[in-house]
């Protein structure tokens, strides 16, 4: 059976940057324990709804770069959600959004 | 490692073979070995590797095409994800049974195991929160799998399933996004979401598999 090995890896350090960033990367979990837990970075961002699942009361909204939210019954609501309507996101970098509202202005 | 019967070995070759027969050695494979589950958290990403079989062969032969047309997945060998709960066991969906614990030596004494750990603002995820996510897996628990799930993942690229939906890495997935709020196909590449996504996939960091025999 193989195992994986430290000695092939190069580090990421992440926390500060959405999850694709570093994608060849691999951490060993030895070595990420060690790491302080960081805060997960949260930044505003356009989306429209493109995905609704009722029996998981799941909905995932998208940016213009194809990066995916998902949106649940914590996320704090501005407005109503619909399709096909742009709306102002705080999104964090684990792909969650935590605040919809309406586009300013 | 590899045993050799010398007393097999040192059976007379009847006359009747002749002297151009060379005598049997007898030498096979151990398997009596398991995982050290003593390094293994609940909430662990445990990748299966192929077993040859006609569906791994299936799901290999459609990640090996994806892989040329969305790299980077990762090894299309990898064809199985579940997630580890406790005491040896997994829970997984697997075709005609769904949703349902099994053992992980199941898997251990003929396949290749991965073992990978979710990582949250960089350190790994404290098994608390990977008792969350069991938690939330253990509410599916023989919800069927379905391969129409897989067919509309492919090719509508749907984010994740219905509930009564869900194949080995949508399940896995959908748990993610449940209990920890953290969407694993959040960025295109990394849709579709299938278990050679998850070999590289960058929120998990690998654990160092190690076995101890069994005697």
């Amino acid at each position: 059976m193989a195992s994986s090995s430290t000695a092939e890896y190069t580090y990421l350090m992440p926390g500060t940057t959405p999850l694709g960033l570093g994608e060849l990367t691999r951490v060993s979990v030895r070595d990420a324990a060690r790491n302080a837990r960081q805060p997960v970075a949260t930044y505003e961002t356009d989306v429209q709804l493109v995905e609704i699942l009722p029996e998981l009361q799941l909905s995932y909204v998208q940016d213009l770069h194809g990066t995916r939210f998902a949106v649940d019954q914590d996320t704090e609501f501005h407005t109503e959600l619909r399709a096909g309507v742009t709306y102002r996101a705080l999104v964090n970098a684990e792909g969650y959004a935590l605040r919809i509202s309406r586009l300013p202005g | 490692m590899a045993f050799v019967l010398p007393a097999l070995n040192a059976l007379p070759v009847p006359a009747q073979f002749g002297a151009v027969r060379e005598p049997p050695v007898l030498t096979w494979t151990t398997t009596v070995a398991i995982p050290n589950f003593s390094d293994w958290q609940v909430g662990d990403l445990v990748l299966v590797k192929s077993d040859g079989s006609t569906m791994a062969k299936i799901i290999e032969g459609v990640q090996g095409s994806l892989q040329s047309s969305q790299p980077p997945t990762g090894d299309p060998e990898w064809t199985h994800v579940a997630l580890y709960v406790d005491q040896g066991l997994v829970i997984e969906s697997v075709p005609r049974r769904g949703i349902r614990y099994c053992p992980v030596q199941e898997y251990a004494q003929t396949r290749e195991l991965r073992v990978r750990r979710l990582l949250r603002g960089g350190a790994p995820i404290t098994p608390k929160e990977g008792t969350d996510l069991i938690h939330e897996a253990s509410r599916y628990f023989e919800q069927a799998y379905s391969y129409w799930a897989i067919a509309r993942h492919l090719f509508m690229q749907m984010a994740i399933p219905n509930a009564d939906q869900f194949f080995c890495s949508s399940y896995v997935a959908v748990v993610h996004t449940k209990a920890l709020k953290v969407t694993l196909d959040q960025l295109a590449q990394h849709r579709p979401l299938l278990p050679a996504t998850l070999v590289n996939h960058p929120a998990f960091a690998d654990l160092d598999l190690e076995w101890r025999a069994l005697i």
